[in-house]
């Protein structure tokens, strides 16, 4: 039995049947986010202090300029399938994947990054020992922000673990670590000197994760959906320039319309990621 | 919604973040100091100008594909 309405338009709605369940699947993906968004909205104006200058702005910025390379290639790859130059199509649709294969990985790399960076929370002794014992604690002590009246360092533990927390101090009996500090103060420059610092001077330890706090808890949640989403796109225009690529032959009609979708799914992909990076890289 | 339109808006939302990633990056810069800040305000406003020409060239030649 034919399906009807895959290539022309049906009448009711003026749209074939693809393209109308894509925009229904779009306005609920625009719910989605604008959950998620709402929340960050909340939870930002309701904090007690926001994280600033985390992320690679460097990073964030490739990101940027490679989602909105990959949107231009992958519109000019349709538009050389509408003018039947089917291999400069297939040109800018590799091209297209690569792009979104390189965006994840960047991503992962962001991603691991943070599983290693840490922020030690210090008990009132532990401030006190710190500063007595160095002048250049000003550099790299930072003020209370995120639990109120703690003061905290940020930074590397050597052998860069992934994902300690002061709890896992305690199972695994050790009592002292070393740890590489960020410096906050704009104006001193160079590495400060590796600190060891007591585990009864901890009062709470996170890397860089959903546990750190609000900003780090939005940050992947967001980031990791809309990864999911380049992930999602990654595998159909892999799968229509692979496998999906006969029906060129068969029904070309049909197999313009697919990709036709794909862009749309794409740059609504796109377009999220305008969102999220002055979000999370800039404000 | 043709894509084309769909096209188009995206590369103008992309053009308008340009230009206010290069007024952050100016605003960051007045405030620090760091050069840094200037050649990325520059950047960014030289890439929203790229962006500026190919919204108009694309706007011109999916035309002419449809006019075909």
């Amino acid at each position: 039995m034919e399906i009807p309405h895959n290539t022309k338009p049906r009448p009711d709605t003026g749209l074939y049947n693809g393209k109308l369940g894509l925009w229904l699947f779009l306005a609920s993906e625009v719910m989605l986010f604008g959950g998620l968004f709402s929340a960050y909205v909340l939870l930002r104006t309701g904090a007690l202090a926001w994280p600033k200058g985390e992320l690679s702005l460097g990073l964030g910025t490739l990101n940027t300029i490679i989602l909105v390379s990959s949107s231009v290639l992958v519109m000019t790859g349709y538009t050389a399938l509408k003018l039947k130059q089917f291999d400069r199509f297939r040109f800018y649709h590799a091209a297209t994947i690569l792009l979104a294969v390189v965006f994840l990985g960047i991503k992962s790399v962001e991603w691991v990054s943070k599983f290693k960076h840490y922020e030690i929370w210090l008990t009132d002794a532990g401030v006190q020992e710190l500063e007595s014992k160095h002048t250049d604690s000003y550099a790299w002590l930072k003020p209370a922000t995120i639990i109120p009246g703690k003061r905290s360092i940020t930074g590397h533990i050597e052998g860069n673990p992934w994902l300690l927390s002061h709890k896992k101090f305690k199972q695994a009996g050790i009592t002292e670590i070393v740890v590489h500090p960020d410096i906050h103060d704009g104006e001193s420059k160079g590495h400060p000197a590796p600190l060891r610092i007591p585990v009864s001077h901890i009062h709470r330890m996170t890397a860089y994760v959903p546990a750190h706090s609000s900003y780090f808890a939005l940050y992947f949640t967001i980031t990791g959906l809309h990864a999911l989403h380049v992930l999602g796109g990654l595998i159909v225009l892999g799968y229509l320039g692979g496998p999906g690529l006969k029906m060129w032959h068969s029904d070309p009609e049909r197999f313009t319309n697919r990709i036709e979708l794909s862009v749309v799914y794409w740059h609504f992909v796109d377009f999220i990621w305008l969102i999220v990076f002055p979000l999370f890289y800039l404000l | 919604m043709p894509v084309k339109y769909v096209h188009i808006l995206f590369i103008t939302l992309a053009l308008l973040l340009g230009l206010g990633l290069a007024a952050w990056a100016w605003e960051q810069y007045r405030e620090s100091g760091q050069k840094f800040f200037i050649i990325y305000a520059a950047g960014s406003a030289l890439s929203s100008c790229v962006l500026c020409g190919y919204v108009i060239y694309f706007w011109r030649r999916f035309n002419r594909i449809n006019s075909k």
